[in-house]
């Protein structure tokens, strides 16, 4: 019952999350021409879907949307007035923490796939047609990078008060990273540029995959390096809200 | 001061969906009364007086405090101004200190007394800077008092006032309210505890699945309710107890237990002609308010 | 006895954590880029993409037309959230309607703080960067700070204004914090859609001056006259959001 618990917390934002997504996606398979015929150059549309789903407006919106599912925990509970209900229940912190990471990774997992189911199968009635396969191939690194997303604004809303100074932290957390990520002496590392992985611009310019060569062209060194960090980010919280007085 | 009375309801109802959280109540706090509001959890208590208070719009009828229309939002911010509120959750502002409240607070009456928060602020012992959030729930039951008290309003309407206080802190609330009724206040407070309502209040409205169910001065209940036991022989039917005075009948078996306010000489006359034994005994507020409300869930 | 002050005061303490927060992040993110500014550099402003002073390229790139600006957006919405909405969570909604004032004096009082301490984040960048340039012995025109303040004071309220709807529409304090992401993604590409295409409407845009006729993209530097007759409109926009937020909130029960 206590994934029940952390569902009924956060089902509102997710289904917001998967409603945005959704329609977000499907206007941009809808503009396509209009958007396509107006470009410099040449846009193919796997090339477009690329730079408007999962490059740009999209995948902006879904980091957002994983800091808000991010967000909540017995710190805001708190504030509202039922951490002590929640701390009565006969199970542990930890226990706590780790259903709300659990239920909250596989909301962002899912939030992650749902371009994957929407755009290939619209795609054909607009004429055109996207691959399944490679659309995974975006939704596992977003899913992957989104770990870490979650697990950033899990963390700040352990240690950090009030509703909405752990989304400040978790956007400023991001943008900071993003700027460092772009030193000379860290671009070096690309496993260490989050967003670069995320975008992944070498699939959108690779032929379209099948499901058989699906796991190849993944970055599974980055997505192992970040799925460590988001562990460690979530045990971290997980440590803070066991130590730490409700009064 | 006039003789209005200082509340005033016609008709108030609330539904929430197919829910009738408040029907169709009717009744009037006469001026410089306790009266208190009684009822089970989920009576009515809290949304009469929200909507009273005009934090909830009624979905019928009519309400005024004060002469102002609860309804209307103008008016309802004078009825705030002259009148002081201590709500049955005591939510008060976490982030603020003791200190900082009790400023916020006088910043928006011109009638605050200084010297009255100055003695309850040393009656009470509320430490003035330490943040709300960081006291305890008696503590914050005193500052919400401390916040109503330390001004002269005209009525005071409190939402299970001695909720979280330790029973000298109940005490100490109760003679400030006796107090605060001696200096021309109105007092209207809902509350669970009887005996704090028979110790202090003058007037007694009764409410249950949001209708009102009993309007009288303590004293006229005290005084005049009996209860009277009716056993009928076995071979005899029960009675319908119809008469005038008949508050309640509660049958049990051959034995019939009725909640008089009055007449009760033709009820034992009417029971004794039926060859029953008839016993007669006084009431508390207790019993009454058992009675009342226990066979209507 | 005038109210306002201590509505102000309540609002300001609602909200000075999620304030003081954004300022630092956004100085920090200003000090940030003047002081990296070698390492950043040949990233944000590449030799050859702009005409003329390449700091003045890289700090648009950095500052008014990037990363900073999109800290800005998201603070100008989270300073709207709470209200009450929140008050009603956090069970002090009854202490607070309780007090002698309407509810249209609380909910204006929130929304002039607001907005006043988005006035304050869009010229933190001009202080910032003005402090920092001369330490650093770099310069940025005080001019193009004030106009680009300007734009983003502008463009800020018309999402606070959002959001302090939303607030106010939603009972749930992470709802309408999703909402409030939700539209400023989810606006910018509703501006490509005939007949709002053919309109400066991308507030994204009119704060950045991308693709707008009041700014130079060779040189990333403001040209001519602020558009005054689109920043008056987008703060009309912004009133009218913030007039319906205060109706609902006049209309709403809160039990």
């Amino acid at each position: 019952m206590l994934w029940y618990k952390m569902w009924r917390e956060s089902r509102i934002r997710f289904a917001i999350g998967a409603a945005a997504l959704l329609w977000m996606c499907a206007l941009v398979v809808a503009l396509q021409q209009r958007v396509r015929a107006r470009a410099d150059e040449p846009l193919s549309y796997a090339r477009y879907i690329w730079a408007a789903v999962y490059k740009a407006n999209v995948l902006d919106l879904f980091i957002l949307l994983v800091i808000v599912l991010g967000l909540g925990g017995v710190l805001q509970e708190r504030a509202q007035g039922t951490a002590g209900f929640t701390l009565s229940l006969p199970v542990s912190r930890w226990r706590l923490v780790s259903a709300r990471a659990s239920m909250g990774l596989i909301q962002v997992a899912l939030l992650a796939l749902l371009p994957a189911l929407l755009i290939p199968l619209l795609s054909p009635f607009f004429g055109e047609a996207y691959s399944f396969a490679r659309a995974l191939q975006f939704s596992a690194l977003w899913a992957g990078c989104g770990m870490l997303v979650f697990a950033m604004a899990f963390f700040f809303s352990c240690v950090l008060p009030g509703a909405y100074s752990p989304a400040v932290a978790s956007v400023a957390g991001l943008l900071a990273y993003s700027v460092l990520a772009d030193l000379s002496w860290l671009a070096r590392f690309p496993a260490l540029d989050l967003f670069g992985t995320m975008h992944g611009a070498q699939l959108s310019v690779q032929a379209a995959p099948t499901l058989a060569s699906f796991a190849a062209p993944l970055p599974w060194l980055a997505l192992g390096l970040y799925a460590g960090i988001a562990l460690g980010l979530i045990g971290a919280a997980g440590s803070v809200v066991a130590r730490r007085d409700f009064s | 001061m006039t003789d209005d009375p200082i509340i005033e309801t016609r008709g108030l109802s609330r539904r929430y969906g197919r829910v009738e959280a408040v029907r169709d109540l009717s009744f009037t706090v006469e001026r410089g009364q306790i009266t208190g509001f009684l009822g089970r959890n989920g009576a009515g208590k809290s949304t009469t007086i929200k909507m009273l208070l005009g934090m909830i719009r009624p979905t019928a009828g009519t309400g005024r405090v004060l002469g102002y229309d609860i309804d209307d939002p103008v008016q309802s911010v004078q009825i705030r101004r002259r009148i002081a509120y201590v709500g049955e959750d005591k939510g008060l502002y976490g982030y603020m200190s003791v200190g900082e409240l009790i400023r916020f607070t006088r910043s928006f009456y011109p009638d605050w007394q200084p010297q009255i928060e100055a003695r309850l602020l040393q009656d009470y012992q509320l430490p003035l800077g330490r943040k709300v959030k960081a006291i305890s729930k008696g503590m914050r039951t005193k500052l919400a008092l401390l916040l109503a008290l330390a001004r002269r309003p005209e009525l005071i309407i409190l939402d299970e006032p001695s909720e979280g206080l330790d029973p000298v802190s109940i005490e100490e609330l109760l003679q400030a309210l006796q107090e605060i009724r001696a200096g021309g206040t109105s007092v209207f407070f809902s509350s669970h505890q009887l005996s704090e309502v028979e110790q202090i209040a003058d007037r007694v409205l009764m409410i249950d699945h949001g209708r009102l169910v009993m309007d009288t001065l303590l004293s006229n209940l005290l005084n005049n309710y009996r209860n009277i036991t009716v056993e009928i022989a076995a071979q005899e039917p029960m009675p319908a107890f119809s008469l005038a005075g008949v508050e309640r009948t509660r049958v049990t078996g051959r034995q019939a237990r009725v909640l008089a306010s009055s007449n009760v000489e033709g009820i034992v006359d009417y029971a004794r002609a039926l060859s029953a034994t008839v016993q007669v005994t006084p009431v508390n507020l207790r019993e009454v308010f058992l009675d009342m409300v226990r066979d209507t869930t | 006895m005038s109210v306002t002050m201590p509505l102000l005061f309540k609002a300001w303490r609602e909200s000075s954590g999620r304030f003081l927060l954004g300022a630092a992040l956004l100085a920090a993110t200003c000090v940030l880029g003047v002081v990296c500014r070698d390492g950043l550099i040949g990233w944000y402003a590449p030799r050859g993409e702009f005409i003329g002073d390449r700091y003045v390229g890289y700090i648009y790139r950095l500052i008014y037309g990037g990363p900073a600006r999109a800290l800005f957006v998201i603070l100008s919405m989270v300073l709207a959230l709470g209200g009450l909405q929140r008050e009603r969570l956090h069970r002090t909604v009854g202490f607070t309607l309780a007090l002698p004032v309407s509810r249209l004096h609380l909910t204006l009082a929130q929304a002039l703080l607001g907005v006043g301490q988005i006035a304050v984040l869009s010229v933190l960048p001009l202080l910032t960067l003005m402090m920092c340039s001369r330490l650093a012995h770099v310069s940025y025109p005080l001019g193009q700070m004030a106009r680009f303040a300007l734009l983003w004071f502008v463009g800020g309220t018309v999402f606070f204004a959002i959001a302090f709807l939303s607030a106010i529409l939603f009972s749930s304090e992470y709802a309408a914090l999703a909402i409030s992401f939700v539209f400023s993604i989810f606006y910018p590409v509703a501006t490509l859609i005939p007949p709002l295409s053919r309109y400066p409407l991308n507030i994204h845009h009119i704060m950045s001056g991308m693709a707008m006729p009041y700014f130079d993209a060779r040189e990333a530097l403001l040209v001519g006259a602020p558009p005054w007759m689109l920043l008056a409109c987008m703060m009309a926009v912004a009133a009218a959001l913030i007039a319906v937020a205060v109706q609902v909130a006049r209309q709403r029960d809160f039990c």
